[in-house]
């Protein structure tokens, strides 16, 4: 316990904070380059094949570089060749089992992280059918079950570094791939990793059309929100312990509520990841918010039996909204489907009729 | 003052001192000697009920000391141990002081007359030069004195000491052995001192209990005592 | 025992510490709030009023949980450093923290409803500090030196680690970050309407101790000493338990476990009094204590535009360098 304290106040102290801003990202992308949004990947179609970068969400520095072949025993210099089609995935990303559904390529899952935080019915039914194993969190994944099962990729979230175990594994052959979609914060940024799915998976051409389907919804309800006259005020996050956790300007959310045409609370706040404030100024801040988003219970009584001074939130009693009732649903499908998100808000904020329900959002009684 | 009848003292599988019969009187001053590890301690710790005995009894003014309770046991007899307690940022005012608890109330309130006590215990032992001072300041030997001041003031009709004089230089110590058969006779009190030098002891001139090396039993030896009579019985 | 007039100064001059403290406290958030705010919370309380909602409903328990975990944990800490005759002794090295920890993980991590209600912590909290505040005493009666006694202490803390670190490998993740923040401590989960009932188990707990004045005099020369002078020993040292155990749990439930103020605060007073006068060593724990607390708290306020930090760290900060340099007196 003691230790964990030190833990916190170091990494509060030195570095790691939440509001550092990510640097600017330099100029990687090259010719025949398929991503426009995204900055931490680049798939670069050659013929058949794809070359695969992966930049570091802090440096913005190419870290891995992968050669996606149709061929076998094709290779490149300076890239690790994967033998495409993928026949067998571990995914420890639930957004990945949203993006391989999206494709009706979840089949060619064999391992998730746990059985709880799957929403997809078909990769559900073959976890029961023990066609698909459970391995537990990254930082000490069960290394004998996963060989096992002999998968082809592991494709891991990157928490800073590589997972432990990930060398012993691709000296035997089955290599690991970063996915940083949830360290993107371009609305369209997350989606568009459907194409490196779809690249996986022999279906480009569908995550492609699919892509460019959902980016056209997404814009055509941007400009259909900017010619909404009302702005309503937005606050969003919660407490986590004594401190009050926004996101900032730059931040995904931040983003998506600019692009629904609201006034989101803290946007003046820089940087990409959390702006940390106490209580007594959130309360200070919001008497008069319309709108409070994402507080990460289902219930009002949740929310003050987490702390019962949160009764004094403005807009607790009725414009309170989030996706905790369905949470697996949220977490894996939001990403590749910004634009319902986008319709959602525009929904609840401007109460526009977007769409015939609300797709992940539910106001909080 | 003090009846032993038919005692047996001594942790619970060694006896280590009887007596058959014992009175020890009030007004006098009497002096424990015995080898090292015959039990003086033990015997000094039994009256006092610290020790349990291993058969007969123990009786103070004429009562079963087990009879006592803690409040009327401190009343009655007082203890100078030989040990003295570790304690940071005590004075030795207030450590003479708490001789007077078993007399105040709740909050320890000294009155007038606990004050006066306190004070001529600090007269009668001549310590009025260390008032004021630290008792983790003090040497082993004003310690010793200063313990002592505290028995004083708990006002017992009965005294023991552990060893009183370890610490103290020879005329200091022949100094305590007068001045507490003084105390004795002056205020009636019965006090029990444990020591293991005979020679000094005998200077004072007042009565032995010697525990016999051989039978381990207690005798009195009345003043004026012997010398090689009493390291026959409880030296040899 | 004596009261010099020095004494007596000092113990005014914290005795008018405290409220100052108070009033600075209750002043020294980020948002500034007028007096008028203040007086009209109390008196003329109109609940739409956001700034008077701040004060009443945020501030004013915050800074009244200050004083309480300041001064009962100090008082806590006086209280176990004389029954052990060991200034090295307090409700954290002793584990006594670590017995409400315990109970308290267990009753937010089982999931049972009841037990992760607030009545339920609670009850956990205070029933593990009293069972360990047992543990700790029947340990004690077998070991003769201080360090020994503090050593198990020690252990029970790192053997209840353990069992916690067990408990949040097997949790939820919701769980473990509900417990996870509640390790943290923080003055700022009580309502204004839970203050009243917490108020006075302190009050009792410092009633109780006054109660004890004469008998915690005789035990700073120690147990014999103190059962020759008439104290009964095995009477005090379970309401001296008792009383620990009250202040520990209360705190513990109410902020989370906050570490050191009840092993740094007494050995301040005495230093600073230069007695074992129990009538002075109570108030001014309570009194430095609490301050002590306050002071912290004003300072995590002052810092909070640009870092927050728990109070539990905080009081770590501070008090650990403070116990090394008693220890390195005392060897001295």
């Amino acid at each position: 316990m003691k230790r964990m304290l030190l833990l916190i106040l170091v990494l509060n102290l030195f570095g790691c904070s939440p509001t550092s801003e990510t640097k600017s990202l330099p100029e990687q992308k090259k010719e025949n380059s398929t991503v426009s949004y995204a900055s931490h990947f680049d798939l670069i179609q050659t013929g058949d094949d794809f070359l695969l970068h992966f930049m570091s969400p802090e440096s913005g520095e190419i870290e891995h570089r992968f050669f996606l072949t149709k061929t076998i025993d094709s290779s490149r210099t300076g890239y690790t060749t994967i033998e495409i089609p993928s026949t067998k995935l571990i995914t420890l990303s639930g957004t990945s089992i949203g993006m391989l559904s999206t494709l009706d390529k979840q089949q060619l899952i064999v391992g998730v992280s746990n059985k709880n935080y799957v929403y997809d019915p078909k990769t559900r039914t073959r976890i029961e059918n023990n066609e698909v194993i459970e391995v537990g969190e990254e930082s000490n994944l069960p290394l004998e079950k996963i060989i096992q099962s002999s998968p082809q990729l592991i494709l891991y979230s990157g928490f800073g570094s590589d997972f432990p175990g990930s060398k012993k594994l691709n000296a035997l052959g089955i290599k690991s791939i970063p996915i940083y979609d949830w360290r993107e914060t371009h609305p369209l940024g997350k989606a568009e990793w459907i194409k490196l799915f779809g690249a996986l998976s022999n279906s480009y051409e569908k995550a492609e059309s699919y892509f460019n389907e959902i980016e056209s919804a997404y814009f055509e309800l941007k400009e259909e929100a900017k010619t909404l006259s009302e702005s309503p005020t937005i606050l969003s996050g919660n407490l986590l312990g004594d401190i009050w956790y926004a996101p900032n300007g730059n931040s995904f959310v931040a983003q998506m509520l600019e692009d629904a045409h609201v006034t989101y609370k803290y946007r003046e706040a820089k940087g990409t990841g959390s702006v940390q404030l106490s209580l007594e100024q959130v309360i200070k801040d919001n008497t008069n918010t319309e709108f409070w988003i994402n507080p990460g219970f289902s219930s009002k009584n949740a929310i003050l039996e987490l702390n019962t001074k949160l009764k004094h939130i403005g807009p607790l009693d009725k414009n309170t909204y989030c996706y905790s009732h369905n949470i697996n649903l949220f977490w894996e499908r939001s990403a590749i489907e910004p634009h319902h998100v986008l319709s959602d808000f525009i929904q609840i904020f401007h109460n526009v009729k977007t769409s015939d329900s609300l797709y992940f959002y539910k106001n909080i009684e | 003052m003090i009846e032993f009848k038919k005692t047996v003292i001594g942790h619970k599988k060694s006896p280590l001192i009887s007596i058959d019969f014992l009175e020890l009187k009030a007004g006098e001053l009497y002096i424990l000697i015995g080898k090292n590890g015959s039990g003086k301690s033990t015997l000094l710790k039994s009256i006092i009920g610290f020790n349990s005995l291993l058969s007969g009894e123990v009786l103070v003014e004429g009562k079963n000391i087990t009879s006592f309770s803690k409040s009327e046991l401190s009343k009655t007899v007082s203890f100078v141990r030989s040990t003295f307690p570790q304690t940071d940022y005590l004075k030795v005012d207030d450590f003479i002081a708490l001789g007077r608890s078993p007399y105040t109330n709740a909050l320890g309130r000294l009155s007038l007359l606990d004050k006066d006590i306190i004070n001529n215990s600090i007269q009668t032992l001549k310590i009025a030069h260390l008032k004021g001072k630290f008792t983790s300041d003090l040497s082993d030997g004003e310690r010793q004195l200063v313990s002592i001041a505290k028995a004083l003031t708990q006002d017992t009709s009965i005294i023991l000491l552990d060893e009183p004089t370890a610490f103290l230089d020879y005329s200091n110590k022949s100094h305590l052995h007068q001045l507490l058969k003084r105390i004795a006779h002056e205020t009636n009190k019965c006090i029990i001192l444990s020591s293991h030098d005979l020679d000094l002891s005998l200077d004072t001139n007042c009565s032995f209990l010697a525990i016999n090396n051989s039978t381990k039993e207690l005798h009195l030896v009345e003043a004026p005592a012997e010398k090689s009579a009493l390291l026959n019985m409880a030296f040899s | 025992m004596s009261l010099t007039k020095k004494q007596l100064y000092f113990l005014i001059i914290a005795g008018i510490l405290l409220p100052v403290l108070c009033v600075v406290h209750l002043f020294s958030g980020q948002i500034s709030i007028e007096f008028q705010d203040f007086s009209n919370s109390l008196f003329h309380y109109n609940n739409q009023d956001t700034n008077q909602i701040i004060v009443r409903e945020l501030r004013i328990p915050r800074m009244l949980m200050a004083v309480i975990a300041g001064g009962g944990l100090s008082l806590a800490g006086l209280l176990m450093q004389t029954l052990f005759n060991n200034p090295l002794a307090g409700p954290f090295v002793l584990g006594i923290n670590s017995g409400s920890s315990l109970f308290v993980a267990f009753s937010i991590m089982t999931g049972i409803p009841f037990l992760s209600s607030d009545f339920g912590i609670i009850s956990s909290a205070l029933i593990g500090a009293f069972s360990f505040g047992v543990l700790i005493m029947f340990f004690s009666l077998f070991v003769r030196s201080h360090v020994s006694l503090l050593l198990i202490g020690l252990m029970l803390g790192s053997f209840t680690g353990a069992i916690v670190f067990i408990l949040q490998a097997a949790s939820s993740s919701e769980e473990l970050k509900s417990f996870t923040m509640w390790a943290m401590g923080s003055l700022q989960n009580t309502e204004l309407s839970q203050l009243p009932i917490i108020s006075s188990l302190f009050i009792l707990g410092i009633i109780g101790s006054i109660l004890l004045i004469k008998p915690l005099n005789t035990l700073t020369i120690g147990e014999e000493e103190a059962k020759l002078l008439g104290t009964n020993y095995k009477t005090i040292r379970l309401v001296i338990i008792v009383i620990t155990a009250l202040f520990t749990g209360l705190v513990t439930a109410f902020c989370g476990p906050i570490a050191f103020v009840g092993l740094a605060v007494p050995n301040l007073v005495r230093i600073i009094f230069k007695t074992q006068n129990h009538f002075v060593l109570i108030f001014a724990s309570v009194f430095i204590g609490g301050a002590f607390i306050l002071i912290c708290d004003i300072l995590i306020q002052i810092l909070e535009s640009s870092i927050h930090i728990p109070i539990n760290a905080f009081t770590s900060l501070v008090g650990a360098p403070f116990v090394v340099l008693i220890v390195l007196k005392r060897l001295a």
